[in-house]
């Protein structure tokens, strides 16, 4: 079974899964206590009203008399007001709780999340971890307070209305009362039912969704290959399975609803049939059989949402233990508890404990293969890196030109052997040390919602514009930042998406530059740039990179040929290292990409010539 | 045109009427029955156990004289109770059948929607498809599908509420026409509440949701850039920032829920203050003697079973106004220009390719201006040209992506514009550089043009495109999911498997979209070497810049300008001065001072 199916239901209640959550309601007993009062008084007042019909009868219409009327029309209103009020009470407490217990764990997941290592969120879906952060949390909240409050509220209607019926007459009372079992009976088969229906449902759903979306994708190559009527046909078969399966879930309520009427019908046919007898004989007023007639007719409703959240409560047991296990997790990459008593966690850091850094980085003896793998990427590899050395990374897309810079950056760990940093195994500090003294330019621009500004300053909140400004500029970002409107108080937009990829990478090198690191990264960071500023920024990165321990992956040769080292890689290996002459007499794999590049970097340059001609 | 999305929904709705109108019926029946059984209640009350004349038409009273009157039914409840289980049995039968009819309406109409825009979206023109946003459409043939379909089931539920509250008024106007009266005063009090209330927490509810997608999307932000996050080591401020938008949201939502608390609790009491101002009332006719003990009950009961109806009201109509919008949203995704697909003629292509002097511009860009060439059955031909110049282009007039705005093009003599697309397409295969492949086994990928995979022929497709031994190292071989659920493809194994694929289907032309750049220029040789050998006679079309590609082609093209400046062999081209000169010198000129740099120190 795949761990990430959204739909898959558990199959049995595990109330232990569900202890470890109450946590969330003890802060919230006091209003846990008001709200299950004011389920448990509306219901009380619900329950009364019929009792309202039968004094009516009994007092006035039969003996056709109205002393004390007014009396009666007065109490009846200020029922309704009190109930009123204890409904207000009711909703306020409940909507209260809902959030409040959502946000709490919304909160712990979210901060649990922070602190998970790489290699999590490389294997999870971020739909998946996105689910039990939001959805989840909410329907927890929602379990805990209203479904919770309804809970109560039905089951004590059906106590206060079977306590009122027992007194007016016992007999009669547990004729009705025993149609209740079979409504919770037949309720519990349907539900139950349904559950797994619907679930089936919104997987189908999931399918033509996913189907929708292929499709439209590929719709070009689709036409290309001229396969449209396979497509089709192949869609119309998740449609049709889709239409089923609907039909299958309502077909459920199709039966169930009518099937609870009938059953219903049989309570109000007993005191339909006995009632007159009893009336006859005495033993119950008309007024008494009004308020049973009342009763039976609003029994079901009770009973049948009673079981409806239990049903929940099963619904919600899958997520309930997919929460559990993402608060279970635990990151791959953690500091020791003694490291962790010395420089502090991430959300407490002892800053004053950290020592300064120099640079110095070593490969001692590294194994490596990445934690979903068998296949060792580096084996035995040693490499010694002084402070202020650049290394450069090359190779295809997809060669594991990364692997290196996660090990320095500590996003894994080596399997075997250690990584010293200035001549310590850097397991002995903590990893928020290190990532505090990184300068990193990722390949994919990742910037946040928020203004340039914001985006730039994230390496450093406490940063004054100046220094924001000035980082700008060393990254060659100044000139298109100042030309947009609203310059440094742009928004990018929702993941940076209303800059161009190439003004992400400049936002992003400036950030970079403003983090002011000892050890810098800079992963294609150049990649979507013109050719223009690709060379400014080359101009400026010797200054850049001056005094730091810098690793370049670059996919573009041009930009490497200065490095101390280079490192070439290929399906996840080192296949060559050293300078790049070096690397150009082996005549090997680098020879054939550098030769390659050049070629079409002067082809396009010999066109651009030309079109500059015309 | 301002109907055409009610047109629409009329198509979608064909052949469903039957559930609609049976639909409509047991609603109607049920409704009877429902109200029946109270009524029933009330004269067993005043008449079978009280002894009140019998309030009931003249037909059924006489029927009641002549079984035996009262007395009978007194001594003989149970045909009492039978009539009323009957009468509830209907019911039942009724509500039955009703949710068979509406269930049927629903999920036809959803089944409909679905499949029709489907079809539409893929007979689109290649231009909608460049311009459309995958995930918008996605939504309107989701979200609005929903929207759309419980719309046309709430237009039941209006039939219904109104109906039942027709049905209700008839029976209690029955028991007292003043006493319904009283009733019926508060019917368009509580429902205009109901409405108003509902319109002022949609904007709520609206802001909310806003408030909710985007704590959401911020989420989404932090999860997509786990790296930026712990570059940075920024944890402690995205959870402090979390933890403001967090509460932010959680407040919003309890101040919707404060304003709900309210809606719902006057509700409440305007419902019951209603019952109490019936039940005062009745008390009061009663007393006065206009009204019977067993006729109260019934009328209480009726009154009680139509507080929901009318609250719901205001729902259904606020619903409406989204339905409406939604059924907007999807009749313009039904309405997308189509490609024609039916007429044309059928005819075997040879694959001589004639273009005569064509024209053509993407808006006011213009991109050929009297283009010309010929390419012959079987021959190789590439083309160079630097970007932008619209090679690419050239491809998607020939499968008639594009029309051009003037000349013409031919296949063996014959205006593509007059084949058939089918054919024409089905014998234009064209292998982008960026290639899209599909999320399904590598088998079904090569094999995506057949029904049933030839599995023969997808390898030895493979084995051409020099894909198959990469095939034949992943674990399940040719059955190894591609994408998201399976592997992920380097970028040279993805062309490598487009190529396959389009070598499948069996095209009698071949275009190359550089589509051999990811590849390196070893495999890129034997991927043509294995061409030529295996594919005799058909034509082929290739576009590159590596001069090793360029060389062996039979034809070279070069394009500048919109227009082809320079064709010929490569012999031919290399001693001419221009463009494919330069490039051969340029390689050279390379290999020179790649071996200088290499013999620097260092």
């Amino acid at each position: 079974m795949d761990r990430h199916d959204e739909y898959a239901l558990a199959d049995h209640l595990d109330i232990s899964q569900w202890k470890r959550l109450f946590k969330y309601i003890t802060p919230y007993r006091k209003d846990m206590i008001i709200l299950l009062a004011a389920a448990v008084a509306t219901a009380f007042f619900d329950a009364l009203f019929p009792l309202m019909t039968q004094m009516a009868i009994a007092d006035f219409i039969q003996p056709r008399q109205l002393k004390g009327f007014g009396r009666f029309v007065v109490l009846f209103v200020t029922l309704a007001v009190m109930q009123g009020v204890f409904n207000v009470i009711y909703s306020k407490r409940a909507i209260v709780i809902e959030m409040g217990v959502g946000r709490d764990m919304r909160y712990d997941l979210f901060s649990h999340v922070q602190t998970l290592s790489l290699d999590y969120f490389n294997r999870t879906p971020v739909g998946f971890i996105l689910a039990r952060i939001m959805s989840d949390t909410n329907s927890m909240g929602a379990i805990f307070s209203w479904r919770l409050s309804d809970f109560v509220f039905n089951l004590a209607y059906i106590l206060f209305a079977s306590f009122n019926m027992l007194r007016l007459n016992r007999l009669l009372a547990c004729m009705v009362l025993a149609t209740v079992p079979p409504i919770a009976l037949l309720a519990g088969y349907f539900r139950r039912r349904l559950l797994k229906a619907g679930r089936a449902v919104r997987r189908q759903n999931s399918l033509v969704t996913a189907s929708y979306n292929e499709n439209i994708n590929g719709a070009v190559t689709i036409k290309e290959l001229d396969c449209a009527g396979r497509i089709n046909r192949q869609f119309e078969d998740i449609n049709r399975e889709m239409k089923r399966k609907s039909l299958a879930a309502k077909r459920l309520e199709t039966v169930f609803f009518p099937c609870i009427m009938v059953i219903s019908s049989a309570a109000l046919a007993t005191v339909l049939g006995m009632g007159p007898a009893m009336v006859a004989g005495g033993s119950l007023d008309v007024a008494s059989l009004a308020v049973f007639i009342s009763y039976t007719f609003t029994l079901i409703d009770p009973v049948e949402h009673l079981i409806r959240g239990l049903t929940q409560v099963l619904a919600l047991q899958a997520n309930v233990e997919r929460v559990n296990r993402l608060i279970d997790t635990r990151p791959t990459v953690a500091d020791s508890r003694q490291v962790e008593e010395i420089y502090g966690d991430v959300y407490r850091p002892k800053k004053e404990n950290w020592e300064p850094i120099k640079g110095d980085i070593k490969f001692c003896d590294v194994s490596f293969k990445y934690p979903d793998s068998e296949k060792y990427v580096l084996e035995h590899f040693n490499l010694e890196i002084p402070a202020g050395t650049c290394v450069a990374i090359v190779g295809a897309t997809g060669a594991g030109k990364s692997t290196l810079v996660n090990l320095v950056c500590r996003f894994f760990e080596p399997t075997e052997g250690k990584i010293l940093i200035d001549g310590v195994d850097y397991r002995s500090r903590s990893y928020l040390w290190l990532e505090s003294n990184l300068s990193y330019v990722l390949q994919t621009p990742h910037l946040f919602s928020g203004t340039i500004a914001d985006n730039i300053r994230y390496a450093n909140p406490s940063a004054s514009m100046e220094q924001v400004i000035r980082a700008a500029k060393q990254a060659q970002a100044h000139d298109f930042i100042q030309k947009l409107p609203d310059g440094y108080d742009t928004p990018v937009g929702q993941g940076g998406d209303r800059l161009s990829t190439g003004q992400k990478q400049l936002v992003s090198i400036a950030r970079a530059i403003l983090a002011d690191g000892r050890i810098m990264v800079m992963d294609e960071a150049t990649s979507s740039v013109d050719t223009k500023t690709e060379q400014l920024i080359n101009s400026m990165t010797d200054n850049l990179l001056k005094n730091r321990t810098s690793f370049i992956i670059a996919h573009r040769l041009s930009t490497v040929k200065n490095a101390d080292v280079i490192i070439v890689v290929d399906e996840g290996k080192i296949v060559e290292m050293g300078t790049h002459a070096q690397l150009l007499r082996l005549h090997g794999q680098y020879y054939r990409m550098y030769t390659g590049q050049w070629e079409e970097d002067r082809q396009k340059d010999y066109f651009d010539t030309l079109k500059a001609k015309a | 045109m301002k109907n055409t999305k009610f047109e629409f929904l009329k198509k979608q709705l064909k052949g469903n009427y039957i559930y609609m109108a049976g639909a409509m019926v047991f609603i109607l029946a049920g409704s009877f029955f429902t109200f029946l059984g109270p009524r029933l209640i009330g004269v067993a009350v005043d008449s079978i156990i009280g002894d009140k004349p019998f309030d009931l038409p003249a037909a059924v009273v006489n029927w009641i004289e002549k079984t035996g009157g009262r007395q009978f039914f007194l001594e003989h409840i149970y045909v009492v109770v039978m009539i009323f289980c009957i009468i509830r049995l209907a019911e039942a039968g009724c509500e039955f059948a009703r949710l068979y009819a509406s269930n049927h309406l629903g999920e036809n109409l959803g089944y409909n929607m679905r499949g029709a825009l489907f079809e539409k979206l893929q007979g689109a023109t290649y231009a909608y498809h460049k311009q459309i946003y995958t995930g918008d459409i996605i939504q309107r043939c989701s979200t609005d599908i929903d929207t759309v379909r419980n719309f046309v089931l709430e237009m039941a539920d209006i039939v219904r509420v109104v109906c039942k509250i027709i049905i209700a008024y008839w029976f209690m106007a029955g028991i007292s026409v003043s006493l319904s009266v009283i009733s019926f005063i508060t019917v368009p009090l509580i429902s205009l509440f109901s409405i108003f209330f509902n319109s002022m927490i949609q904007k709520r509810f609206l802001a909310a949701d806003e408030a909710e997608g985007l704590l959401q999307a911020g989420v989404q932000e932090n999860l997509s850039a786990p790296r930026v996050v712990r570059a940075f080591g920024r944890q402690r401020y995205e959870r402090d920032k979390f933890a403001r938008e967090n509460s932010a949201f959680s407040d919003m939502w309890i101040k919707v829920g404060d304003l709900l608390a309210w809606y719902w609790s006057t509700g409440d009491l305007l419902t019951v203050l209603q019952v109490v101002l019936v039940l005062s009332r009745g008390t009061y006719f009663a007393v006065s003697g206009q009204i019977s003990a067993g006729q109260i009950i019934s009328f209480m009961t009726y009154n009680s079973m139509l507080a929901w109806p009318i609250r719901s009201l205001g729902r259904i109509v606020g619903n409406m106004a989204k339905a409406t919008v939604a059924l907007g949203r999807i009749n313009e995704v039904y309405s997308c220009p189509q490609e024609d697909y039916d007429s044309g003629i059928q005819m075997e292509i040879k694959g001589d390719i004639v273009f005569d002097d064509v024209s053509f511009s993407f808006g006011r860009h213009r991109i050929f201006d009297g283009l010309s060439f010929t390419v012959n059955r079987g021959q190789t031909v590439a083309i160079l040209g630097p970007s932008g110049v619209g090679k690419s282009t050239i491809l998607a007039l020939l499968a008639r992506f594009y029309t051009p705005d003037s000349g013409k093009i031919t296949i063996d003599g014959v205006d593509i514009n007059d084949i058939n697309l089918h054919c024409l397409r089905k014998n234009v295969g064209i292998v982008l550089q960026e290639p899209f492949l599909f999320g399904k086994t590598v088998l079904e990928n090569i094999s995506i043009t057949d029904d049933q995979p030839d599995v023969d022929r997808a390898v030895k497709s493979a084995l051409i495109a020099q894909v198959h031994h990469s095939i034949e190292s992943f674990e399940k071989g040719y059955d190894t999911p591609v994408g998201e659920k399976g592997v992920t493809l380097s970028g040279g194994q993805k062309q490598r498997v487009a190529i396959a694929r389009t070598l499948y289907s069996r095209a009698k032309i071949l275009c190359f979209d550089d589509s051999l750049s990811a590849v390196d220029s070893l495999t890129d040789a034997n991927i043509r070497a294995g061409l030529k050998e295996n594919l005799k006679g058909i034509t082929t079309i290739i576009i590159s810049q590596r001069v090793n590609t360029l060389m062996q082609a039979d034809k070279i093209l070069v394009l500048n300008d919109g227009k082809i400046v320079r064709q010929g062999t490569h012999r031919q081209l290399a001693r001419q001065e221009g463009i494919y000169k330069e490039i051969v010198k340029i390689q050279s000129d390379i290999i020179r001072q790649t071996e200088q740099e290499a013999m620097a120190n260092g």
